[in-house]
């Protein structure tokens, strides 16, 4: 299975934690929250492009509205090979990290 | 209001251009969330703030974009590489025929380029080339203009006094050749005076010394770097005696660097300060030229401006200039000023150093591109032919969904790989081949090039051929991706009817029309090249021996060496017929009106028996005196009757007259000969008989006893005073010398469009090999029922023969313009007739039946069960 990069993984969550409101705009603002990091969108949307490619997203049209100038919404939602991915990107993340805590770090202990 | 909606239309210009960017397959879901996000924060922060976040994406959005359009560039280009040699590899043939006429052309081109780049580096490497310029002078006589590239050295101090702007002056003057010795050898030099300036404005870094001050005392000499190599080899020579015979002891300055590899307007010779040029003058050893206005020969004025914008008001000067210094009744002189890097290419100028005409450098320009459209050509033509083979792949390629655009960027690239290909031969024939067989058909004049491969021309080499598969790609997919996919793929076979049978007939008929035009060309110049030497002189150059006196008295010469027995003949001269004219003058019958203008040469009583001209009229030999200091004059032929002589022996016996009034006594009529160079305009000619004007002579030796005549005439010359070496060639070799720069060309233009034919043939065979290719089944067919390989050569070249005479037709026009023009470059030209097209035709029907047969005997000559078995 392809692994996720950082970015990537990032934009799983935030579509995970968005369910069905899992779009462009939204998925920026998570992104923000988890990273307090503004990205641009044609980051996000090459990593959108990507992860579809690798087949852990689909995407589909939402309905125009008179709010985005008329242009439909693209909304994002996970497949299930994504939710392979992201779960087994969250068991590499622990046994890299395993028992380390941030203050045993800081003190310099295991 | 107006306001608000004009920057709302540049909000959506900003997300058009975002979306543009972002190289994403969701533009309407990506425009949406920006122009979303867009208007929550007009709300949020305002429209300024949100409109400075939106630029801000987008103006960041640009290195991003860039990145993935070259990736995904060159990831297709790969790609397309690939596909094309593929291609290339299944239609060997093709390819083969393609890349091996690119190769010839290109190989060509690269010379013809190298070339031009030579002619146009002229005074280049000036480091003040910008602001450089040099003044000329015109001289107006009654009777002609002479443009020259000399001024009068008094204009300096003027100039230097008087006109504003001028940074610089800087007064370089020839005309000292002297035998200078120093560290024990003696060598013969040919010296230049310069102002101290001379480094400053010129760029000629010194070896040693200083540049500011080399020049300064009038004592001074700065030696070039080959001067200083035979006297001193590599050691420092400053400070060194430099001794010119009957000139003076000079001291050396400094040292040039090594030059050679510049090309430059002005020949750079070892240098004396022009601090030394007065007292020279004064002592006689230099004739007076300093303050004289009239004296013009081989002097240059160079100057710098402040301000290269000023060079209107330096203009402005100098008209008043020639205006106060010309005076009623005398010659006119106009001074004008010419940018030096603009000098060359340039008409040759009186008193000039060098000269490139601008002829050569259309004319090569002309052919350059000639050869590499015949290449074009002919790609875009064998691609055209077979185009209809290939429209099955184009349809399924728009089947599976290629844009045209695509489509476009597959053949184009398919061209593209093969001049690459070409390219690469090309070079390696170039370099292996094409420069030394250069340098070898022109060694004398070799020196003038340089061969020397920069970055800049060899990207320019790279640009070139890309630029030309390019173009020469393009033709052909512009056409095949016209072709509608669904008749492409329901009739497998391609296109029926007119429009197929038309295409090929005009591309064959094309191709063979441009051979014909190369053919003719290429003949018109070899008849010209063998015009000019197996001409009808009017005299008899074989067995002459020539030499210039170098100041010793002809007659004196003359005494010593008369009654040597190999010697038959000789006589004195002041220049040599067919080389050059001492110059031109009026002469007028007396008690005529009407003067004629002729080239004439001074010479002894003897010159007219040595050279064994053709009389007509009149004695051999000038022996009678004629009274009261009038001279004698033969005159051609034409120069008789434009005196209005009814006949030559008329003429004998009467006066002409020149235009200071002396009397001339026509003592014969010769027949019309070579009096000036052959590439120069012929006038009506005379040879004056006058001995103390001559400066050379003419000896007939024996047969077979010219080596004999050579030790002895060198015997001979060394014995008296002069200080020169012993040159003495024959007048066939100085015949040849003044033809070398036809030669140049010629053999150049002959070469050329002998490679252009070959190309031209490749084509035809091309096309040849490919129609008969295409009827492999109808021949098939014809042999199983019967036919004979005689029979099917019949039937297949009939159709050829028909189109060879067509394009004979209407080529035939072109080519007598083409060769004509071909032939402009010359004032004596042969005149291109009917009857050299029509040998043409000839060659070029013989080179096209040749090719087609060799191609449609392969054709018909195969085992028709090859052909038929899938059927």
């Amino acid at each position: 299975m392809k692994e996720l990069t950082k970015l990537e993984e990032v934009v799983m969550i935030a579509i995970w934690r968005l369910g069905d409101m899992a779009y462009g705009v939204e998925i920026k603002k998570q992104v923000y929250e988890i990273l307090g990091k503004e990205y641009f969108y044609n980051t996000l949307y090459t990593t959108f492009d990507q992860l579809i490619r690798k087949g852990f997203i689909n995407k589909n049209f939402g309905e125009p509205s008179s709010v985005r100038g008329g242009k439909r919404k693209v909304f994002f939602r996970m497949t299930e090979m994504g939710e392979l991915a992201l779960e087994e990107a969250f068991e590499r993340q622990s046994r890299v990290w395993g028992s380390i805590t941030l203050d045993g770090l800081q003190r310099g202990e295991l | 209001m107006k306001n608000w909606i004009h920057s709302k239309w540049l909000d959506r210009m900003a997300i058009f251009l975002l979306n543009r960017l972002s190289h994403s397959n969701m533009n309407e879901g990506f425009g949406g969330d920006v122009e979303e996000e867009f208007e929550s924060l007009l709300h949020k922060w305002g429209s300024r703030r949100a409109r400075r976040w939106l630029w801000y994406h987008t103006f960041m959005a640009i290195p991003k974009s860039i990145k993935q359009t070259l990736m995904w560039a060159s990831t297709m280009m790969f790609s397309y590489f690939k596909i094309a040699v593929r291609n290339l590899q299944r239609h060997r043939s093709f390819s083969f025929i393609n890349i091996i006429g690119m190769t010839l052309s290109l190989a060509t081109t690269l010379l013809i380029i190298q070339l031009l780049n030579t002619f146009l580096s002229y005074d280049e490497f000036h480091e003040h080339k910008d602001k450089l310029y040099q003044i000329h002078t015109t001289r107006i006589t009654p009777e002609r203009r002479y443009e020259t590239a000399a001024a009068p050295m008094p204009l300096a101090q003027e100039i230097a006094a008087e006109c504003p702007g001028i940074e610089k002056i800087v007064r370089v003057k020839r005309g000292l050749h002297v035998l200078a010795s120093s560290n024990d050898k003696v060598l013969n030099i040919r010296f230049k005076f310069a102002d101290p300036d001379f480094f400053n404005i010129f760029t000629y870094p010194l070896q040693w010394g200083d540049k500011h001050t080399a020049l300064e005392q009038p004592n001074s000499i700065v030696l070039t770097h080959e001067v200083a190599q035979k006297f001193y080899h590599n050691e420092n020579p400053i400070g060194q005696s430099f001794h010119l015979t009957d000139v003076g002891d000079f001291i050396v300055t400094g040292v040039m660097e090594d030059h050679s590899h510049r090309k430059s307007s002005l020949r750079i010779n070892p240098l004396i300060s022009m601090n030394a040029l007065a007292g020279l003058e004064r002592l006689g050893k230099m004739e007076a030229s300093i303050s004289d206005w009239q004296h013009l020969a081989y002097q240059y004025l160079y100057v710098t401006l402040n301000d290269p914008q000023q060079v209107e008001q330096v203009a402005t000067f100098l008209r008043s200039s020639s205006d106060r210094h010309s005076r009623e009744g005398e010659d006119q002189y106009r001074f004008e000023i010419q940018k030096v890097t603009e000098l060359l290419p340039g008409p040759e100028l009186y008193y000039g150093e060098a000269s490139v005409p601008p002829i050569v450098i259309t004319v090569l320009c002309v052919v350059g591109a000639l050869i590499m459209v015949t290449a074009g050509f002919n790609y875009s033509n064998l691609s055209l032919a077979r185009i209809l083979s290939r429209a099955r792949e184009v349809g399924i390629r728009k089947v599976v969904g290629a844009k045209r655009t695509q489509l476009y960027a597959q053949f184009t690239s398919e061209a593209v790989t093969i001049t690459l290909i070409s390219l690469m031969f090309a070079y390696a024939i170039y370099r292996i081949i094409l420069i030394p067989l250069y340098l070898s058909m022109f060694d004398e004049i070799a020196v003038l090039f340089e061969f020397k491969d920069d970055l800049k021309i060899l990207l320019f080499f790279v640009l070139f051929s890309l630029a030309t598969g390019v173009v020469a790609g393009f033709l052909p997919s512009l056409y095949i991706t016209k072709f509608r996919t669904i008749e492409v793929l329901k009739n497998l076979k391609g296109f029926k009817g007119g429009m197929r049978v038309m295409l090929r007939k005009v591309m064959i008929v094309a191709q063979f029309s441009l051979t014909l035009v190369f053919i003719v060309a290429t003949m018109a110049a070899i008849s010209q090249a063998r015009q000019s030497r197996k001409m009808d002189l009017g005299y008899n150059i074989d067995n002459v021996l020539t030499m210039h006196l170098q100041g010793i008295e002809p007659s004196q010469f003359i005494q010593k060496i008369e009654g040597h027995h190999s010697i038959v003949e000789v006589a004195a001269s002041s220049s040599l017929p067919g080389i050059s004219t001492t110059g031109r003058t009026w002469l007028k019958r007396a008690n005529a009106n009407d003067s004629v203008q002729v080239e004439y040469l001074y010479s002894d009583a003897n010159f007219i028996s040595t050279m064994q001209f053709q009389l007509m009229a009149g004695d051999i030999t000038a022996t009678q005196r004629v009274a009261n200091g009038d001279r004698q004059v033969y005159v051609s032929e034409e120069a008789a009757r434009r005196f209005g002589f009814p006949s030559a022996l008329d003429a004998v016996g009467s006066f002409v007259q020149t235009s200071q009034g002396d009397n001339l006594l026509i003592a014969g009529v010769v027949k019309d000969y070579l009096h000036g160079s052959v590439t120069d305009e012929q006038y009506p000619s005379a040879m004056i008989i006058q001995p103390d004007r001559c400066v050379r002579i003419e000896v007939r030796v024996a047969e077979q006893a010219e080596k004999e005549v050579l030790a002895f005439l060198r015997q001979q010359w060394l014995a008296t005073e002069s200080a020169e070496p012993f040159h003495c060639p024959t007048y066939q070799e100085r015949f040849e010398e003044s033809l070398m720069g036809v030669d140049v060309i010629m053999k150049l233009l002959i070469f050329v469009a002998s490679m252009a034919i070959v190309v031209c043939v490749l084509g035809m065979i091309g096309i040849a090999d490919y129609s008969a290719k295409t009827r492999l089944k109808e021949i098939g067919i014809r042999k199983v029922l019967g036919a004979g390989e005689w029979t099917i050569l019949k039937i297949l070249s009939g159709k050829f023969l028909g189109l060879i005479f067509m394009a004979g037709v209407l080529a035939a026009p072109l080519a007598l313009v083409t060769g004509r023009y071909v032939l402009s470059i010359w004032t004596n030209s042969v005149d291109v007739s009917w009857l050299l097209v029509l040998l043409g035709f000839g060659a070029m029907s013989l080179l096209g039946l040749i090719a087609v047969v060799s191609q449609t005997l392969k054709a018909a000559r195969a085992n028709p069960v090859e052909s038929l078995k899938y059927e």
